[in-house]
């Protein structure tokens, strides 16, 4: 594909695309635009909530670090190959519910699978939470579906402007002429008293696992270019899908949304998917992952796994099926980053 | 150069790692059958790095004389040379075999777990690499790779610098000279002489080349030292591994695991290499009946 051709289909779809994704866009100019303007007061702003913000908020899990603890396990490794480019953030607490859910806690997760460099998953681990905090106060108390959908767009749209201002640091191994080939994806989970919701971009995965025989409920659904309705969204906003080793978003990028990845815009878009589900009585967990696990193990015999952890009745079961599954994905020769969340859904008083 | 001194230092380090080899062998076979203790194991474990540590020695004593010979060393085959990095083995390397032999027996401990038919024991494979090891792991893993990638940025570093100065400006001095004196010639001499052409190419290649003796001296030190550090980097990650974070039972799996595919690589490379070399020389007789045949003018 010659470039003059990529300019003339872009020509061609100069017109203006009506639909959620062109809406989206829509947001996320104003947002950037009302963000420029309020440039010096935001960043006082920022600053000062984060100040606010370090009493209550947990310690960020690192690359590699076992955080135990009853609620939830992590596992994080870089596996087989040479860099790290996973990031993965657990916040405790990190907002509010809205008074009309009964003022009870909110709890982030989050993976992040670079690509190209680490340094917009790191911006992801480091930010998503607080975009999404910011968000969530200034929306209405409702709680609703919409609002919810509403505020996670706003925070990947944000996060997503973000990592590609901010470019790599002086730490970073990419070339400094091609941060806009970096990118990550994002599946973030909060898991509220009544709800769990997940906002996904890209191909790693949320899964929620029920007991009594169900099967695992996806909570997402992972971004391939060559799912019907992304190639034809790719398509129409007159991008390419070329298969080299798998479906390609214009024969580079596997995946067709990210946070980041200014080179391949408005192709590969940071517009999530949110699910907002309520929670079961028979809920057991809730599995984030990375593609690293999901490409060596099915959804499953991830739940399986998790199930026979939690059977045994430790209080570190979560850490225990999250390192578990970390191990398997490495024995089963994945050649990726493994990165693993697994959160105790179980009501409190069971 | 003392091309057979160094051979010598690694004919002693081969028949070290095959003793070695036998010893850990032995070794896991009596931990298998509840027959050492882990004072015994660690006790190997620790010869086993006082090997390598000895090997280290020596070649930090005699990479001084070349560090060069340490680099593409002729006592080994193409192939093993093709997988040395810095001389060596690549450390990071080692945390790869590591992930490989703690997924051995995973698969199936898993099944049990699933089917409800084990013991309610965590599965860790046949190793029993722990999740507290794991992270432990991980982060060697990281660490070791980020040492990797700097001297491995230092060797880029000494190649382009040497290249760039002093080497080629002395190449460019000498032509300009060289070409100074044909002119010279060629004028005294009031003609183009290829003779005079070829007296001074001869002068130029007997001359006394100090310069390019002190940069090729410059450039072994520096090779020495990024050998010696490169041990360091090999040592210290193996050691890391070996008595910091596995237990002795497992750093007896792993060395020896290393130690037998070190051993089992060399002898594959050797015995196709002598292959070829045999072919080569049939091949070799047949040119010599050729030129038998038809005897050059």
């Amino acid at each position: 594909m010659s470039m003059a051709q990529v300019c003339c289909d872009s020509a061609v779809t100069a017109a203006p695309v009506a639909g959620p994704e062109a809406e989206a866009r829509a947001r996320a100019r104003a947002e950037r635009r009302r963000r420029a303007a309020e440039a010096g007061r935001w960043k006082h702003a920022a600053a000062a909530g984060t100040a606010a913000a370090d009493a209550t908020r947990k310690r960020s899990l690192e690359a590699g670090e076992l955080l135990v603890a009853r609620k939830h396990g992590a596992a994080s490794v870089a596996g087989r190959r040479r860099e790290m480019e996973d990031a993965v953030s657990v916040r405790e607490s990190f907002a509010a519910e809205g008074d009309a859910d009964g003022g009870g806690r909110r709890d982030f997760y989050g993976v992040f699978d670079g690509h190209g460099c680490s340094h917009v998953a790191e911006a992801c681990r480091d930010r998503m939470h607080d975009l999404l905090a910011e968000e969530l106060a200034a929306a209405d108390g409702s709680g609703s579906a919409a609002t919810w959908t509403a505020a996670m767009e706003r925070s990947f749209a944000r996060m997503d402007a973000e990592a590609m201002s901010a470019g790599g640091s002086a730490a970073c191994r990419c070339d400094p002429h091609k941060c806009d080939h970096v990118g990550s994806t994002a599946v973030v989970a909060v898991v509220e008293e009544r709800r769990v919701v997940v906002a996904n971009c890209g191909d790693s995965r949320a899964l929620l696992c029920r007991g009594g025989g169900a099967p695992p409920l996806p909570l997402s659904s992972d971004h391939k270019p060559d799912r019907p309705d992304e190639l034809e969204r790719i398509e129409a906003a007159g991008g390419r899908v070329i298969f080299w080793e798998g479906a390609r978003v214009l024969g580079v990028l596997a995946m067709s949304r990210a946070i980041g990845d200014g080179y391949l815009k408005p192709y590969v878009s940071s517009v999530p998917e949110v699910t907002v589900t309520d929670r079961a009585d028979a809920d057991e967990c809730l599995i984030l992952a990375s593609d690293g696990l999901w490409d060596v193990v099915s959804n499953e015999a991830a739940c399986e796994v998790a199930r026979a952890c939690l059977r045994r009745g430790r209080a570190r079961w979560c850490a225990e099926a999250a390192a578990l599954l970390t191990k398997l994905a490495l024995a089963r020769r994945s050649s990726d980053n493994v990165s693993v969340v697994v959160v105790d859904l179980r009501r409190r008083d069971h | 150069m003392d091309m057979a001194r160094y051979e010598s230092c690694y004919r002693h380090w081969i028949a070290g790692q095959e003793a070695g080899l036998a010893e850990l062998e032995a070794a896991s076979a009596n931990a298998a059958a509840g027959r050492a203790t882990d004072a015994e194991l660690r006790t190997v474990v620790e010869r086993c790095m006082l090997g390598y540590q000895d090997y280290a020695t020596r070649r930090r004593a005699l990479s001084r004389e070349d560090g060069v010979a340490f680099f593409a060393p002729p006592w080994c085959t193409a192939f093993e040379n093709s997988v040395l990095w810095l001389g060596g083995c690549r450390p990071s390397l080692t945390v790869r075999l590591l992930y490989n032999l703690s997924g051995e027996g995973l698969e199936a401990q898993v099944e049990e777990l699933l089917g409800g038919l084990s013991n309610g024991v965590i599965p860790t494979g046949a190793l029993g690499i722990t999740s507290a090891q794991l992270v432990l792991i991980n982060d060697l893993h990281s660490r070791t790779v980020h040492q990797e990638n700097a001297l491995s940025d230092r060797l880029a570093t000494l190649q382009e610098d040497i290249a760039d100065r002093p080497l080629l400006p002395i190449v460019r001095q000498r032509e300009l000279a060289a070409a100074a004196r044909l002119g010279a010639a060629a004028a005294a001499s009031g003609s183009c002489d290829g003779a005079a052409r070829r007296r001074l190419r001869a002068a130029r290649l007997g001359a006394a080349d100090a310069e390019v003796d002190a940069a090729l001296d410059s450039y072994k030190a520096a090779l020495s030292r990024l050998l010696v550090e490169a041990d360091e980097l090999r040592m210290a990650t193996a050691r890391a591994l070996a008595t910091e974070i596995l237990t002795p039972r497992q750093a007896v799996e792993m060395l020896a695991a290393g130690k037998h595919l070190h051993l089992s690589v060399r002898d594959w490379s050797r015995r196709r290499e002598a292959a070829a070399g045999a072919q080569q020389q049939l091949g070799g007789q047949s040119a010599g009946t050729d030129n038998t045949v038809r005897p050059s003018t």
